[in-house]
């Protein structure tokens, strides 16, 4: 039987934090994957959000031959099926009013996942953490209800005071521990992901700066992520297996192939001579409200194991650094206060509720719901709306300019349910971030009604 | 119709397990279905009432674990096929 400090169950983007962070502060760390690589068994449309740059130096020097950092993203509207034809576009850079340098520099960094989740343990290792490939670790030690270590498929026994199990959606480790028997249906959702394979220089002809997009429509929408060497297209993760269920098929995993027809992607293949090579299907959490089930004696679970991916379009790989990373830390704490106690672990559990991390699950109903309408009637006939109120009114050719300006108004009057529908999301989700600012926001719109209605220009003819 | 239908199965990179890593207990399944639809490599059907998984599927999982998942009567036992077997993401 080996000893260790820390043992990391998953040598994901998560176990890599985690061991990186305590090996670093000295720990005997030992990270356990049970792929012949790192990456083997992950798959998604990987783009890495600025927080991670934001939030680990190292990630400031990351550098991979799939690496394109987006500088330019398009939006697409498309038109109900049986059509594959968009219905508007848009394209935009990163926003201008961010709170820190990366966000305005990219909105998100697409690389492969073997390429990162390799250079990530590359940085556990090198710190000093032992990495054992090829183990899958399917039990634990108890001593009553405290968590000791960890059973490989060999049955090999290795002990620590404290286990991080980051590993995934489908924990052993957590189930072992009795911390949970599975998701329910309705906390989790799957993704299917189509990747081709491309030529590089067409790519970075024929996309200039654009390596993202997201399409949506009438039971429809998914995302085009493109990297230096190839790209993905991935269904949506609107739908979650409760729904599917219920509605006795399986959208996520089909729709894959049908956003592979629409115009825009086939344009794509064809001028970057594509050809499709791998086709990927992973099982994701997607919870509405924080986990707090996530720690017992000598055991925190991090990443998807916790069910950290976020409640709107579920965002999971800083997530799990995030809170790998607290974990960790928590486990340095642990051993110099040399307590592993569960009420000792609570304080994970705390503070990751407490970090951004949590935080983005205040509004998580709310967010999970207005996700899962992207991709309804509603949804499009704003945009379609939209369209016929810029194109046709205001930018029409068709007719006399100021005939075209005459049809907005009615549009307006036409989007009214639409926007109401957005208004219906819109305030609960930022009364969560700050009552105190929505209500300042609305007393300062009631307030504002007098000075507009002065402002009115008098009717023609009046006085 | 198009040029190159795109085909799931041939797109899936698989190191055939020896082992068999997902079970089904007879006595549980109620031949709800659930674990049909939601496979996304279409590897289950329902005969004679009772769950079944095709013979080759250790060819084809992807190790999602969805039918665990779905498994209201905690009839599907999923594990993971052995270190160094199953599904192979290079470009994930």
């Amino acid at each position: 039987m080996s000893s260790y400090d820390l043992i990391v169950v998953g040598g994901g983007p998560g176990g890599s934090a985690a061991a990186k962070e305590a090996a670093d502060a000295g720990l005997k760390t030992i990270v356990f994957e049970r792929g012949r690589f790192c990456g083997e068994k992950n798959s998604s449309g990987f783009g890495l959000s600025p927080k991670a740059a934001r939030d680990f130096e190292y990630i400031k020097e990351l550098d991979l031959p799939s690496l394109w950092p987006t500088k330019f993203g398009v939006m697409h509207i498309v038109q109900p099926q049986p059509s594959n034809a968009d219905r508007m576009t848009w394209g935009l850079t990163p926003p201008r009013r961010n709170s820190y340098p990366q966000a305005s520099e990219y909105m998100v960094q697409m690389m492969y996942r073997p390429e990162f989740d390799q250079w990530m343990m590359e940085k556990a290792t090198s710190a000093g953490a032992e990495l054992k490939l090829t183990a899958l670790i399917n039990n634990v030690i108890r001593e009553g209800e405290q968590v000791v270590g960890v059973v490989d498929h060999e049955g090999h026994q290795y002990r620590a005071p404290v286990v991080i199990a980051a590993d995934g959606a489908r924990s052993l480790v957590a189930q072992k521990a009795g911390l949970r028997k599975k998701w329910d249906k309705d906390q989790v959702t799957v993704l299917a992901t189509l990747d081709f394979e491309a030529d590089p220089e067409r790519i970075a002809e024929y996309c200039g700066d654009t390596n993202v997009h997201i399409f949506m429509g009438p039971d429809r929408g998914g995302y085009v992520t493109i990297t230096r060497t190839g790209f993905h297209i991935g269904s949506r993760p609107a739908k979650t297996l409760l729904d599917e269920v219920d509605a006795g098929r399986n959208l996520s995993s089909t729709s894959v192939m049908d956003n592979a027809r629409l115009d825009f992607v086939q344009r794509l293949i064809k001028a970057t001579r594509a050809k499709p090579r791998e086709f990927q299907l992973t099982h994701l959490p997607w919870l509405k409200k924080f986990n707090e089930r996530i720690y017992t004696g000598g055991l925190m679970l991090t990443g998807d194991a916790a069910g950290v991916p976020e409640p709107f379009m579920a965002e999971g790989v800083w997530q799990a650094m995030y809170s790998s990373r607290l974990a960790a830390q928590t486990a340095v704490r642990a051993h110099k206060d040399k307590d592993f106690s569960k009420a000792y672990f609570k304080q994970y559990m705390e503070e990751l509720k407490a970090s951004p991390v949590g935080v983005d699950f205040t509004a998580g109903t709310v967010l999970r719901d207005f996700f899962s309408e992207w991709t309804s009637q509603t949804f499009y006939d704003l945009f379609d709306n939209v369209a016929d109120a810029m194109f046709y009114g205001m930018l029409t050719m068709a007719e006399p300019h100021a005939q075209g300006m005459m049809r907005v108004p009615g549009i307006v009057v036409d989007m009214i349910p639409q926007l109401l529908f957005l208004a219906r999301y819109y305030f609960p989700i930022t009364e969560e971030a700050s009552r105190e600012k929505t209500a300042n926001f609305m007393a300062g719109m009631r307030a504002m009604v007098p000075l507009i209605k002065s402002m009115m220009p008098p009717a023609a003819g009046g006085k | 119709m198009e040029k190159h239908p795109i085909q799931k199965r041939q797109l899936v990179k698989v190191i055939e397990s020896p082992v068999d890593f997902i079970k089904v207990d007879q006595q549980k399944c109620v031949g709800c279905r659930n674990c049909v639809i939601i496979c996304g490599m279409n590897l289950w059907k329902v005969s004679d009432g009772k769950a079944a998984l095709a013979a080759d599927y250790r060819r084809f999982c992807t190790e999602c674990a969805s039918c665990f998942t779905v498994c209201d009567y905690d009839a599907i036992e999923f594990t993971f096929p052995p270190p160094g077997y199953g599904v192979v993401y290079e470009k994930g």
